[in-house]
């Protein structure tokens, strides 16, 4: 699995490195009845087990082992939306929504 | 203009600070349904502190138990009286139809405070141990205290239950509460902050704060002033709470996701099948933790129980969750749509067999903008697939064919999560044996969503920890104190302090 990321991320996190000191991570997880992934996260521990998936300007990308080897091979691109959304995702303190779409590798890195 | 929902802290409706707003949809018609004041840090911190000088005070936590439960049947009898109203907010910002809400959730709402209320009456609030006599004669009291002040944090897809699923225990023990629902469905919540200012539950007691954003999840999650977290919602969510929660170590209760499993036994009865299975999975249009996402059936019989199942499936009406005559409305918004027609594609990308649906229905122009899905259904999934591995959270259910029951039992517990599961089988006796080997929290023989008020409903492996409802919930939103009096007046006669000292204290 391979994580791309859009520009309108690079947006993101420039505004999020100036709000917030610590280490930034970006986790894919599942979704449920809270939101959607992937999640931006500040000094998120991840399991021992994870995958990093990419790096979105700067940001490492990290997923489970689990969901890495479903999606083996498989190249996705982050991008952001606008949303109302919590899953205590900092991208919702900007009304704004991670959002990962299938995508073809030489889109953009 | 849509109507002004403003937060509800300290027994007062007021504006966030910031005085910024945010909007909820109609999940049905994509239109904006209301304007809620937009909650931030300072807006959690004063709702903690509220909170936190709302328990210090007594003015609840001291009433006796029994006053207490009185409180949860006056709670249930108001929101019998608003029944419509509570429904119909409840349809209009969540997409659940007005069919279910009325007919179902409203109900279970109120019966969830009067059970609630009946099992605190019957609460071990206060235990005296026997004696033994040793080391001297001592009265002990075990005492249940409520917590403290609770961060409660629900989900968008049950908004009014959820809400009362972890509202009526930490009220009825005592605690005071700031809670934070789901910015896309926050307004039954206020409301029942209203009846319960009605009922005469002391202002500071429920405090509600709104808002979409990680910063003021972050602030109920790490305020010292907060002692337990109860959160609804995803298991990536849910790591992160306890990470936040764990710098004050704050008790922490965990309702996360599920891929819940559904064994058909080849005895089961296939009319009873193909009306409960799909009942399992699209009630709500899959957006339930506890669906039943996988059919697990006898590979001879996957095509007939298939054909049953999309017949059936072809009844199911889809439209505005307002009409009485709709049995699936919408899923909540356009991300999430997105996101299941993007699993749909991907079973088809890895070989499933589409039996049904897979699409955005066609609805009159009046619906155009509402977030559908057609009910879909995939045959000859293999459990390793995506669409058999990941919480969909939409109108998808996986037929996975087995050969032997020893290999649906392992297909069946093949997945990290453990919230439901089921079993279908005109042997009783056969299927419970069966259903002691799924390892979930809860597990249904022929039938699905048997959720009760009585009954505790958690996860087993990654779907959570802790209880929601039943006696084992009140365990949750309280702690155990022993209070020991010793019954030895002459310090001579303690013979224990002898283990530190040399000689007795008088001679």
């Amino acid at each position: 699995m391979q994580v791309l990321a859009h520009d309108s991320v690079a947006a993101l996190l420039e505004k999020v490195r100036r709000d917030r000191k610590g280490n930034l991570l970006i986790y894919i997880g599942e979704g449920c009845c809270d939101g959607t992934a992937p999640y931006l996260y500040e000094n998120f521990i991840v399991e021992p087990t994870a995958v990093q998936a990419g790096v979105a300007h700067g940001v490492p990308v990290y997923t489970s082992q689990r969901l890495a080897a479903l999606h083996a091979g498989e190249t996705w691109l982050l991008s952001v939306i606008s949303s109302v959304s919590d899953s205590f995702s900092i991208a919702s303190d900007y009304g704004l929504q991670l959002v990962l779409s299938p995508q073809q590798p030489e889109q953009e890195g | 203009m849509s109507q002004f929902y403003p937060l509800f802290i300290g027994g007062k409706k007021v504006s966030a600070r910031s005085g910024e707003t945010f909007e909820v949809i109609n999940p049905s018609n994509g239109k904006v349904c209301a304007t809620v004041a937009k909650a931030g840090v300072e807006d959690v911190n004063e709702a903690i502190h509220v909170a936190g000088e709302t328990f210090e005070s007594g003015v609840w936590c001291r009433v006796p138990p029994g006053e207490r439960a009185d409180m949860m049947f006056k709670i249930a009898d108001r929101i019998a009286k608003r029944a419509q109203e509570l429904a119909s907010l409840e349809t209009t910002q969540s997409g659940g139809t007005l069919r279910r809400t009325m007919g179902s959730d409203v109900l279970l709402l109120a019966q969830q405070f009067t059970v609630t209320g009946q099992i605190l009456n019957n609460f071990p609030i206060r235990e005296e141990l026997p004696s033994i006599g040793w080391p001297g004669p001592s009265i002990n009291i075990i005492e249940r205290e409520p917590v403290g002040v609770c961060g409660l944090i629900t989900p968008w897809n049950f908004p009014m239950l959820l809400a009362g699923w972890k509202l009526a225990p930490a009220i009825a023990m005592g605690n005071a509460v700031v809670i934070k629902p789901a910015s896309n469905t926050p307004l039954t919540t206020l409301l029942l902050a209203e009846i319960f200012q009605e009922c005469g539950l002391p202002d500071g007691v429920v405090n509600v704060v709104a808002g979409p954003g990680a910063l003021i999840g972050e602030a109920i999650v790490t305020h010292a002033g907060v002692d337990k977290i109860s959160f609804t919602g995803s298991t990536a969510v849910g790591r992160r709470i306890m990470q936040l929660a764990s710098h004050t170590v704050k008790r922490v209760t965990l309702e996360l996701g599920g891929k819940s499993p559904a064994i058909v036994l080849r005895d089961a009865d296939p009319d009873l099948v193909s009306e409960g299975a799909l009942f399992a999975t699209f009630l709500h249009s899959g957006q339930i933790c506890e669906s039943g996402t996988r059919l697990i059936v006898p590979r001879e019989l996957q095509d007939d129980i298939v054909d049953r199942l999309v017949a059936k499936a072809s009844t199911i009406t889809i439209g505005n969750a307002m009409e009485l005559t709709t049995g699936m409305g919408p899923v909540v918004s356009k991300t999430q749509q997105e996101t299941i027609l993007n699993y749909i594609q991907a079973g088809l990308d890895e070989g499933a067999t589409l039996a049904c649906g897979g699409k955005i229905p066609d609805l009159p122009e009046a619906l155009a903008g509402g977030f559908y899905v057609q009910p879909t259904i995939f045959k000859n999934v293999d459990n390793s697939m995506k669409i058999a591995q990941e919480e969909i959270f939409g109108p998808v259910l996986c037929v996975i064919p087995y050969d032997t029951e020893e290999e649906a039992v392992r297909i069946a517990n093949d997945t990290i999560y453990g919230l439901a599961a089921g079993v279908w089988s005109k042997n009783v006796s056969k299927a419970q044996n069966i259903g002691r080997k799924l390892r979930a929290g809860t597990v249904w023989i022929n039938d699905w969503h048997m959720l009760r008020p009585d009954a505790p409903f958690g996860g087993y492996k990654q779907s959570g920890f802790g209880r929601e409802s039943g006696y084992q919930v009140l365990f949750e939103y309280s702690q155990t104190k022993h209070l020991h009096t010793s019954m030895v007046p002459d310090v001579n006669q303690r013979t224990w302090y002898r283990l530190l000292f040399d000689s007795w204290a008088t001679k």
